[in-house]
């Protein structure tokens, strides 16, 4: 597949939506992996104590891929391959941004797809050729509400 | 936790309290766990080598998160953490083990930042900061920037 053909292929294209609940032991497991001991994000009557309906998730809990954790969705790897295809397989993560709406507590559910928004060539400081793919993700609640937006920009390196 | 600032107190150029880090090889697998990026680059060496790293590197989306926590200590629990981005321009090599639990000596971190600017947007009292993690060398390998939404005393 030639890079025109990647390109046309797939800005624009939309993942399927998942939908995850944001449970207790998700965020125990986050918050210890990152070492943050923010008593909000782990000890639920504190969180009531100040004003929460339950733990809060913290905002680093939305994960690069568009899931309330981060596995990997379909539609990232099957774009990957395709690059891999048309010569830029080195493939590096090279920014996230994030819009918070709403704090998001545990017992939510979030819905979530992944889309391409856009493909740009650019030339590393080597002069080697290399892809900044934007894929955006938005997460909206049980209730309907968007409560965050995140952009991740993928770097794809060329042979 | 530290407590609460309010918007009237916090000047332009003020610097964010640091945030001290460490990662090792053992914090990177159990962060693989949490958050599902089986990416082998960040646990298998002999991978990360055949990708031109010198050897696994810590993985963007955690560092990611020590800057959300920089910014989550910082605005206590009444500040809303509204925007924050950042862009990973330089690897981090984790820490080896000494033993199970303990890590051997070696870098740390620090999670930085500044505020840069302080307004008022539909009633809201909102900063923008630029914040960064700096490995054991100074280099600032992270780069990023946060919005954050304060109390106000009224």
């Amino acid at each position: 597949m030639t890079l025109e053909e990647v390109k046309q292929k797939w800005v624009g294209m939309k993942g399927d939506v998942t939908v995850n609940e944001v449970d207790k032991s998700s965020i125990k497991r986050h918050v210890e992996a990152v070492g943050d001991h923010n008593p909000l994000f782990q000890d639920e009557e504190h969180a009531q104590s100040a004003g929460h309906p339950g733990l809060v998730a913290p905002p680093a809990f939305f994960g690069r891929d568009a899931r309330a954790h981060n596995e990997f969705p379909k539609i990232m790897m099957d774009l990957l391959m395709d690059m891999m295809g048309a010569g830029y397989p080195g493939i590096l993560d090279g920014g996230v941004e994030y819009d918070f709406y709403r704090i998001v507590h545990a017992g939510d559910t979030l819905s979530s797809a992944a889309r391409v928004e856009g493909i740009t060539e650019k030339t590393t400081k080597a002069g080697k050729a290399m892809l900044f793919v934007a894929v955006v993700c938005d997460f909206i609640n049980q209730r309907g509400q968007l409560v965050a937006t995140q952009k991740t920009n993928l770097i794809c390196l060329a042979l | 936790m530290a407590k609460q600032i309010y918007w009237e107190d916090i000047k332009e150029g003020a610097e964010i309290p640091s945030l001290p880090k460490v990662a090792t090889t053992q914090m990177l697998i159990q962060w693989a766990g949490a958050s599902g990026d089986l990416n082998p680059m960040h646990y298998e060496d002999a991978f990360a080598k055949s990708q031109g790293q010198p050897g696994v590197i810590v993985h963007g989306q955690l560092k990611r998160a020590w800057l959300v926590q920089l910014m989550t200590n910082w605005i206590g629990e009444q500040g809303f953490l509204r925007k924050l981005g950042c862009q990973f321009r330089g690897t981090d090599l984790p820490r080896g083990m000494a033993l199970i639990g303990m890590p051997k000596d070696g870098e740390t971190w620090q999670c930085k930042g500044t505020v840069t600017k302080k307004y008022t947007e539909d009633e809201q009292h909102l900063i923008d900061c630029d914040i960064w993690i700096e490995n054991g060398q100074g280099v600032k390998t992270t780069p990023g920037w946060a919005t954050a939404v304060l109390p106000s005393r009224g």
